[in-house]
């Protein structure tokens, strides 16, 4: 488990930005050229190449250079780590709530005049 | 993708007993962390606006937890938050970031205990304190294993 937490900090970083989300948005309908990425931006492709590199680190893509082209292409599989980080806290909760239910019925046993 | 958690269950033990565990320190420390973690140092102001902080201790490590109570109605309802401390201040940078609303009502041969967690979107939180964000995985790990044990 620990073993993907830098891998979550640098995920939910990359996502905390709305230029980035809105490239993968573009991304999840196929892969395409970091200059087509760029267009809808109206952003300079340096900057934009900037956020490419976060969301490489991230996982969130990969990059493959063809010719003078970035091609960029989305890797789903990460943001399906996101959605196994509600899974996370929702098996917090319910392995909480077996130890309380273990608990209180000790209590009671122990002590059943007391509430 | 939802941020919210809901969580029912049975248990079997009146309303009164799991409002204790939930609001009384000498209980949390029993049930609260998973062994051989720990809790203490607890303060829980039982009052919209009060305190509920305690010093969570995770593989050797103390982490000093703030927190603030929302509602607290006996028997009935505890709410409380990691997003701000006493008297509803806002805290510069949450752990986990989440509000959590505990509700129990009758039920055949028992209470049933109702959860439901509300998180910031991972769009929303930024990036996480080194501390807080290892810190829950840390104990998520240990959880899971306790929690598989018991499949």
């Amino acid at each position: 488990m620990t073993k993907y937490e830098p891998q979550l900090s640098a995920i939910f970083q990359a996502l905390s930005d709305p230029t980035r989300r809105a490239m993968l948005a573009q991304l999840a309908m196929g892969p395409v050229g970091a200059t087509e990425l760029a267009r809808p931006t109206g952003w300079a492709l340096p900057t934009v190449l900037r956020h490419i590199a976060v969301l490489e680190a991230a996982a969130l893509i990969d990059t493959e250079k063809i010719g003078r082209s970035r091609m960029c292409r989305l890797r789903p599989e990460t943001l399906n780590a996101t959605a196994g980080w509600m899974a996370t806290q929702r098996a917090i909760w319910e392995a909480q709530t077996d130890r309380l239910q273990a608990y209180v019925e000790t209590m009671m046993q122990d002590d059943p005049h007391d509430h | 993708m939802t941020t919210e958690l809901i969580l029912s269950r049975v248990l079997k033990a009146p309303r009164a007993a799991i409002y204790a565990c939930w609001t009384t320190p000498e209980h949390m420390v029993h049930w609260f962390m998973p062994k051989p973690h720990f809790i203490d140092n607890i303060t829980i102001d039982l009052r919209p606006g009060g305190r509920f902080d305690s010093t969570m201790h995770v593989d050797g490590a103390a982490f000093p937890s703030l927190g603030c109570v929302l509602d607290a109605i006996p028997d009935r309802r505890f709410a409380f938050t990691d997003l701000m401390t006493a008297d509803f201040q806002p805290v510069a940078s949450p752990g986990l970031g989440f509000t959590a609303t505990i509700d129990l009502s009758d039920h055949d041969g028992g209470t049933l205990y109702h959860v439901t967690a509300r998180h910031r979107t991972p769009e929303d939180s930024q990036k996480h304190e080194a501390m807080g964000f290892s810190h829950g995985w840390g104990v998520v790990a240990t959880q899971l294993e306790a929690y598989a044990g018991t499949l």
